[in-house]
């Protein structure tokens, strides 16, 4: 099911006053990436080790793969938020000094769920182990970026905009949606290229040229009148949509809140339809927020939308105190999380159409601190789950040994596996995102 | 049709420094000199409040450990108060020191928080970090109950200078390290703040380029002197009240007064209000959940709320006593998505629908046409626009509402007139020009 971002907007009132194609608002000019230099990136190629089968890492500048076979391949981003433990979720059991640095938070070698006779998973984790050991979870180790910067915000910023060096306006998901429309208006006017489960709008999804909805519950997500006076709705619903089509008399705000609203009003039937018309294939646990958020994903796949991109986030791991049980069960969340969903894309026949794809904005501290929790540190693990992953552990896990400031020195920049996800999974040239010379982390199998 | 400009800076200045209110007090604030309007919202300290502690008492929310409770409090007292400046301040402070409940875990210690917000709303600077320092939800908040000497929790010391005084970019990771020590000791017991002195590190600390033998005050000393901390406060109090994109002129004019001032945040408010960019920066804002909320129920003078008032905000993304991180919220355009567009719009509905003839519920949807002489459609649709967005907006709107109310006759008081005039308010706060503060 495609619909048309016309089909939304009647191209009337507003229209006219901020001219064809986007609100004044949205059009923030074009974006300044920084080029970071070549022997910095040489380096991190050279870290990149893929699993014995796996072939090479190529340049993320080849050729992309054909766009027929991707239009069906969708990303699911999930967002840790607070900054996760990356040593307590895949941890370096064979280091010595793991078992220095952490006692109340070490996890006994004969607990950690080994990948690769180094490094094993949480025992809260077991599903991923299993996902794991069907070569189905990609796991990427030590990925930081260049002068990590330890404040929550500013690096959640950074991860999700991938402009380290300025304040981005848009985010790399966002510039996405807008190179790869640039020369096809049809295609930037489709709405629903992307879905944010949550009430807002993560800065990973602005864009110059649309504005990309957010839905936390479907039940919400209408417009509701008086139920004793049916047609009296239907009479509102037909004047807020005429109102919302007025010019603005307040500026770039209030044509933002125009443009919200025109979107959600016009895309709540079909939604709608489409979530009431799938039920789940799979057991999602009711209390598990990041099950909870997969499941309006996997409805909305199930349903029929040809969505590119989803995207929920999850809080909680800012674990300076107390942490052991606080990440475990976040943990578990993750874990249970994810194995429904991909349980029910299975079953519904879309486990190879699907990656999963994890973040947070820092790991932590390898020392741990005397409230039994971690401070703010560094590189960390991210994962990569689906039916065409390449399982394996990519990358060295970086060295306890050898630490900057009692943080863990990267060897992957985020950024390659942002443009290698944008040129392996949709085939799309990762430059206008994230610039060029990134080396490819090659996690697909086909 | 809309206000004339006496009246449009008497509800800017309400907005804004307040939640709003009802025609009335708009027009009250109207017929004095603008800088007498500010004075009157400044000199809040004596401004007798019994009116407000009467309907809070009503509310009959006895338990101080309900979390229900002390929301339900809250936004009553923003509802009812006679010193709405001092409520919106509050809500400052509550947004700059973001604490949230979720973690807390204590209906207590938030309100008593809440409490210290309100008392030092616009004291000086210094003296206000120095109570939250000790405030026992701020140290649950910030782990400061594990911090101690020989393995500090940096927690605290990070957010007091990245998030509370000079913001990102201003201090180096040692700095953060350092500073840490200087905290250690200063715990939680009991609901009270307790120096654990064989926890504190005593030893000397190099600290922004000076050393000494700090503790948490000359922590606190130390920063309220850096430029950096007038620059962070002035351009926040500047953003709260003013304009997102500060001016960096006004924002080095604010920052002076903390200075020339001795760090009183009275004073900043003050000039502030009483600036010309103040006046220029008319609608120009997103209301917050909390001004969409209280400012309709305020303007369409709700005589009496429920319990249930407590989470209306939180539908729109704004859960009083739990902000989604020690950031607090994010303002602007971040409070507005589809998603956060429908709650809007069904909160508005929500209230409007409310209706019990027999008490002062609620809106008395009629009963204010009907004290202001109005019978006709246009006539309702101005009132209301008037009311609820000094009548901001284009005659294309006011006639697609006037069409809206088609021939029902509003002259009669009954049941066909009542749902227009309730659809009627839905569809003015589910426009856009109501989400505009």
């Amino acid at each position: 099911m495609s619909l048309s971002r016309r089909d939304f907007i009647k191209r009337g009132a507003l229209m006219s006053v901020v001219g064809i194609g986007a609100p004044a608002f949205l059009v923030k000019g074009a974006y300044s990436l920084q080029q970071r230099d070549a022997s910095h990136a040489a380096s991190a190629a050279s870290a990149i080790s893929t699993p014995a089968s796996a072939a090479t890492a190529q340049s993320a500048g080849q050729a992309a793969v054909s766009n027929a076979t991707n239009n069906k391949r969708i990303l699911v981003v999930i967002q840790l938020t607070g900054g996760n433990d990356g040593l307590d979720t895949v941890i370096p059991y064979s280091q010595a000094s793991y078992y220095t640095y952490r006692n109340v938070l070490a996890v006994p070698k004969s607990s950690v769920l080994d990948l690769d006779g180094k490094v094993g998973l949480s025992p809260y984790l077991p599903k991923m182990k299993q996902l794991y050991d069907g070569g189905n979870l990609a796991l990427i180790q030590g990925v930081g970026y260049p002068n990590p910067n330890r404040s929550h915000f500013r690096s959640m910023e950074i991860w999700q905009t991938a402009v380290p060096d300025t304040i981005g306006d848009t985010g790399w998901l966002g510039r996405y949606l807008d190179a790869s429309a640039a020369d096809d208006q049809a295609a930037r006017d489709k709405a629903l290229r992307a879905i944010n489960i949550g009430q807002q709008l993560p800065k990973t999804f602005f864009t110059s040229t649309t504005l990309v909805p957010s839905i936390a519950s479907i039940d919400a997500y209408s417009f509701a009148g008086n139920t004793r006076y049916p047609a009296d709705t239907q009479a509102q619903i037909d004047v807020i949509n005429k109102v919302y089509q007025e010019a603005s008399k307040r500026g770039s705000y209030e044509d933002y809140i125009r443009q919200a609203a025109i979107d959600a009003l016009g895309s709540s039937d079909t939604l709608k339809r489409i979530i009431s018309s799938y039920q789940p294939k799979s057991q999602y646990d009711a209390k598990n927020q990041v099950a909870q958020g997969l499941k309006m994903v996997a409805q909305m796949i199930g349903g029929g939308l040809d969505t590119q991109m989803y995207y929920l986030t999850t809080g909680g791991f800012d674990t300076h105190a107390n942490e052991l049980n606080t990440h475990n069960a976040l943990m578990k969340s993750l874990d249970d999380g994810i194995w429904s969903f991909m349980q029910d894309m299975i079953a519904q026949g879309r486990a190879n159409d699907v990656m999963i794809m994890t973040f947070s904005e820092f790991g932590r501290r390898v020392q741990e601190n005397a409230s039994g929790g971690t401070d703010h540190g560094t590189a960390l693990p991210m994962f990569l789950v689906g039916g065409n992953i390449k399982g394996g552990v990519y990358g060295d896990h970086p060295s306890l040994d050898d630490l900057d400031q009692g943080d863990l020195k990267y060897h992957i920049d985020f950024r390659s596996v942002y443009g290698s996800v944008l040129h392996n999974w949709f085939g799309a040239d990762p430059t206008p995102v994230v610039g060029s010379g990134w080396p490819n982390v090659n996690f697909l199998k086909s | 049709m809309a206000l004339d400009s006496k009246h449009m800076q008497a509800a800017h200045l309400l907005r804004r420094a307040g939640f709003g209110g009802s025609q009335a007090l708009v027009d009250e604030y109207a017929n004095l000199d603008f800088t007498a309007a500010v004075d009157r919202l400044l000199n809040f300290s004596n401004v007798d409040n019994s009116a407000m502690d009467n309907r809070v008492a009503a509310l009959g929310m006895n338990n101080p450990a309900d979390p229900k409770g002390i929301r339900a409090v809250w936004l009553t007292r923003m509802l009812y108060t006679a010193r709405p400046l001092e409520e919106k301040m509050t809500l400052f402070w509550h947004n700059h020191f973001a604490t949230a409940i979720s973690k807390v875990n204590d209906a207590v210690a938030m309100q008593r928080q809440n409490d210290l917000f309100r008392s030092h709303a616009m004291d000086k600077f210094d003296v206000l970090l120095k109570q939250v320092a000790r405030d026992p939800a701020m140290l649950i908040w910030l782990d400061s109950n594990t911090n101690r000497k020989g393995s500090p929790n940096e927690n605290w010391a990070r957010e007091l200078m990245e998030l509370f005084t000079m913001g990102i970019g201003n201090y180096t990771e040692d700095d953060v390290k350092q500073e840490a020590r200087a905290w250690t000791g200063w715990f939680e017991r009991q609901g009270a703040f307790y120096f654990a002195r064989n926890q504190h590190d005593f030893g000397s600390k190099t600290y922004l380029g000076q050393t000494g033998n700090f503790n948490g005050d000359d922590i606190i000393d130390i920063l309220a002197k850096r430029p950096a901390t007038a620059n962070y406060i002035s351009s926040k109090l500047i953003k709260w009240f003013v304009t997102d994109k500060p001016d960096p002129a006004m924002v080095k004019r604010i920052s002076d007064l903390y200075f020339s001032s001795g760090y009183s945040i009275g004073a900043m408010v003050a000039a502030i209000l009483k600036s010309p960019e103040f006046l220029a920066a008319y609608r120009t804002q997103i209301k917050s959940p909390t001004d969409f909320t209280v400012g309709m129920l305020r303007s369409l003078e709700v005589q009496k709320v429920d319990q249930n008032i407590a989470y209306v905000p939180a539908a729109m993304n704004m859960d009083l006593y739990n902000p989604p991180s020690v950031k607090g919220w994010d303002w602007g355009t971040a409070w507005i998505s589809t998603g956060t567009y429908f709650a809007r719009a069904n909160t508005a509905d929500r209230i409007a629908l409310q209706a019990n003839k027999n008490t002062p519920y609620y809106i008395d949807a009629m009963g204010l046409l009907k004290r202001a002489g109005i019978t006709d459609a246009s006539g309702a649709v101005n009132f209301y626009l008037d009311l609820l967005c000094d009548g901001d907006v284009s005659d294309g709107t006011r006639n697609d509402l006037v069409s809206y109310i088609g021939n029902v006759d509003l002259s009669k008081d009954n049941q066909n007139s009542e749902a227009k005039v309730r659809g009627l308010i839905h569809l003015i706060l589910a426009s856009p020009a109501y989400q505009m503060n």
